[in-house]
């Protein structure tokens, strides 16, 4: 009878101690990685506006630089001084031997390229970006055709600085 | 009796030290997930935000930078999140004797997106922070009314196709 009333009722002393380090390291742990993960969420959203904004920016000077050297033809420069002022490569129709050179006729072809700076905005009018300039990731590539009916936009593209790798990782079923 | 009432007395002393300690643990640990929850909330605001951007800049240059065609072609593509779409600064082109758009607003129910033309020939693509204050009126009805002082989200310029230098 004397060993009945000895039983403690209830919780032990510490058991309440032991619950709460319990829920307090839930919670820690869940909180911690909720806002490590909003964290780096946020940073993705970043860097998505930032690489949003600078490709907007050199397509933006892109065309720009379309339309000057538009402009500067309707005026009677001649192609290779546009292509001087403005950084751009001028190949003529006799320079150049490809499919499309054959199939047309056209005076020339002007390209050039404007970098798409995933930093700080900085464009670069000509060059395939800066090997100083480590923002600089890709570019926009544009070749416009020169010919009697104006100037005509037959490449407008974004391409990496380190160019294409495919992935040979994974072995593809060969279906025949 | 009395070893009894020591233990009790030191479960109590427990119970008291843990409720202290545990309320503050809390309290740390519900304002880090208030922080991650704001954190997500402008993450999630800054992606829809320039996705509307993008929406807006291709509308804008397929409509070859014409405001009003553009604020037409996106009332036409956008959903139920669209409230409405308002041009305004409207200039008179005298040689074309026609009326040209320098500026339009999209607003939707949580930001407004505005349009507006630079005299260097691009536009200006800014997002704002659209806050409306429920006001009540003197029938007993409440009114919503947009708040003027909106904090910029995003902004990013665009170029029409083929047009202004």
């Amino acid at each position: 009878m004397r060993n009945r009333e000895e039983k403690p009722i209830g919780l032990n002393i510490g058991s309440a101690s032991i619950i709460m380090i319990f829920t307090i390291m839930c919670l820690t742990v869940f909180s911690v990685l909720s806002l490590v993960s909003a964290v780096a969420e946020h940073r993705n959203a970043e860097r998505f506006a930032e690489s949003t904004k600078s490709y907007y920016e050199a397509d933006s000077e892109a065309m720009r630089i379309r339309n000057c050297i538009a402009k500067e033809l309707s005026d009677g420069a001649t192609p290779q001084e546009i292509a001087q002022k403005y950084g751009a490569d001028y190949k003529t129709a006799s320079e150049n031997n490809d499919t499309f050179s054959k199939n047309s006729a056209y005076y020339g072809i002007f390209s050039y390229y404007v970098s798409v700076s995933t930093g700080s905005a900085g464009l670069e009018e000509s060059g395939k970006g800066t090997d100083n300039d480590n923002d600089v990731s890709s570019f926009i590539a544009v070749e416009l055709v020169y010919s009697a009916q104006g100037l005509k936009t037959v490449k407008w593209q974004k391409e990496d600085l380190n160019g294409w790798e495919p992935d040979d990782d994974i072995e593809l079923i060969d279906i025949q | 009796m009395t070893r009894h009432n020591s233990r009790s007395g030191l479960f109590l002393m427990e119970i008291m030290a843990v409720i202290l300690f545990f309320s503050i643990c809390a309290a740390i640990c519900v304002s880090v997930f208030a922080k991650a929850s704001s954190v997500a909330d402008k993450s999630a605001e800054l992606n829809t935000a320039a996705a509307r951007s993008v929406n807006i800049a291709e509308i804008y240059k397929s409509a070859g930078g014409n405001i009003k065609e553009t604020a037409h072609m996106l009332g036409d593509a956008s959903g139920d999140e669209l409230t409405s779409v308002k041009n305004y600064e409207e200039t008179q082109n005298a040689a074309a004797g026609e009326t040209q758009l320098e500026k339009m607003e999209a607003i939707y129910k949580d930001m407004t997106v505005v349009l507006e033309k630079k005299s260097d020939g691009a536009a200006l693509i800014s997002v704002f922070d659209t806050e409306y204050t429920e006001y009540s009126r003197y029938d007993g009805y409440t009114e919503t009314q947009k708040d003027e002082s909106s904090d910029e989200i995003f902004t990013m310029s665009v170029r029409e196709k083929e047009g202004a230098l």
